[in-house]
């Protein structure tokens, strides 16, 4: 669950399309290739971490929101 | 004898297409997070976290960007002019990656829906007369969500935010992801209209735009609001209401590719980090009638309204002297009967 789920949509989106430059290369092999694969993964699975990084900050700081608000 | 074809690992074409989509990731990244902005410890967090991201992503659509150069001076020695039409496919690579994201979009949303315009109040005020005021003017407008039409005389100023719902769902403002993509893919033309671009349509008609002669507007768009602002002057729709565009002002906008008359000015203001305004993968333009002002790097993203505000503040007195004198030449002084509009799609 995210307090905001617009960014995560969007976060879906983004890696969505890194990961469709994965499968959608036409007759491209070799070692190009692979390094080419290599850092669109390392960015797709740095993005994810820190989407999740963020989205437990946003919890935090929406309970505290909630809290300070005199929401209970 | 004639030489055989060269052959490569990946086609320069492809190279083209990977730097496409790319940068419109990065950009995703970055707007999206714009949508954090209420929550100042995520927005920080995110900005420490993201921007390196961003930064490499960047990195590698401008390897890409770069191979596919290096194969296209390999194959100039065989064809002359492949390089320069695969120059030219760069605008057309990034709409169709809009036109891609778009149908995807459309099997979720449905679509483009009709939109309402509504009048939420009326007030007179000082026309703006510097960068700052007008940037001041863009803020506010963004953050009630609003169309703003200034009228001075016979002159009008609108201005228009830039997206306000990232979900793929229309709900509520016709600023949205749907509205995004059918502007970037289409170009203002009758029939290709975004609900954003019906909306400005029709609170400049309802202001009186258009009714005499000799009326003039100047649009002012932060992001989407921009690429609305430029579609309406390219397709012509200003011009179909009875009056003239005089200027668009551009703040972080994907306007370089669209088909701006070279009568009206334009200048548009881009960060070296903000990756929307390259989203259009086209030379950004600086002639008699089109000025880019690039500013620096920030800190954190570079999309950001407040950081333009910001490094506009920062640019030095002769550079801003210079920018609001251009800037002048496209604003009509003195008072000015303020409108602001919600522009709400249907259902």
């Amino acid at each position: 669950m995210s307090a905001n789920p617009l960014a995560s949509i969007i976060k879906t989106g983004a890696t969505e399309l890194l990961m469709q430059l994965l499968s959608q290369i036409p007759g491209w092999e070799g070692p190009s290739r692979t390094q080419f694969d290599n850092e669109v993964r390392s960015l797709i699975g740095r993005l994810e971490d820190a989407e999740e990084r963020i989205t437990v900050v946003l919890l935090a700081e929406s309970l505290l929101k909630l809290e300070t608000g005199g929401i209970a | 004898m004639s030489a055989a074809p060269t052959q490569f690992e990946v086609e320069p074409i492809h190279l083209r297409g990977f730097c496409a989509v790319l940068m419109a990731s990065a950009a995703m990244v970055e707007v999206s997070h714009m949508s954090r902005a209420a929550f100042p410890a995520a927005w920080i967090y995110g900005q420490i976290l993201l921007t390196p991201i961003i930064a490499d992503i960047t990195k590698l659509a401008q390897s890409c960007a770069a191979a596919a150069a290096n194969y296209e001076g390999c194959e100039a020695s065989v064809g002359v002019s492949l390089g320069a039409s695969l120059q030219s496919l760069e605008p057309v690579m990034a709409k169709a990656v809009a036109g891609v994201a778009l149908a995807a979009e459309s099997l979720v949303s449905g679509g483009e829906t009709r939109v309402f315009t509504q009048s939420t109040g009326s007030h007179q005020e000082k026309s703006p007369e510097t960068i700052d005021e007008l940037l001041g003017r863009l803020q506010a407008v963004a953050a009630e969500k609003q169309i703003r039409v200034e009228q001075s005389g016979r002159h009008f100023n609108l201005y228009l935010p830039g997206t306000q719902n990232w979900s793929p769902i229309p709900n509520g403002s016709a600023f949205d992801l749907t509205s995004n993509l059918v502007a970037f893919a289409g170009g203002g033309q009758p029939g290709q209209l975004s609900a954003p671009e019906h909306a400005a349509l029709q609170v400049l008609k309802d202001s009186g735009f258009g009714s005499q002669p000799g009326d003039t507007a100047t649009i002012v768009g932060y992001s989407e609001g921009a690429l609305v602002g430029a579609n309406l002057i390219a397709g012509g729709a200003i011009a179909k209401l009875g009056g003239r565009a005089s200027g668009l002002i551009s703040v972080g906008g994907p306007i370089s590719a669209r088909g701006i008359a070279r009568e009206i000015p334009v200048i548009s203001l881009e960060h070296a980090n903000d990756l929307v305004p390259k989203l259009d993968l086209a030379e950004h333009k600086q002639t008699h009638s089109w000025t880019t002002v690039k500013l620096p790097k920030t800190a954190g993203l570079g999309h950001s309204l407040t950081s333009y505000r910001q490094s506009v503040a920062e640019m030095g007195a002769a550079k801003s002297a210079e920018l609001n004198d251009k800037i002048a030449g496209l604003l009509a002084p003195g008072k000015a009967v303020v409108t602001d509009y919600k522009a709400v799609r249907a259902g």
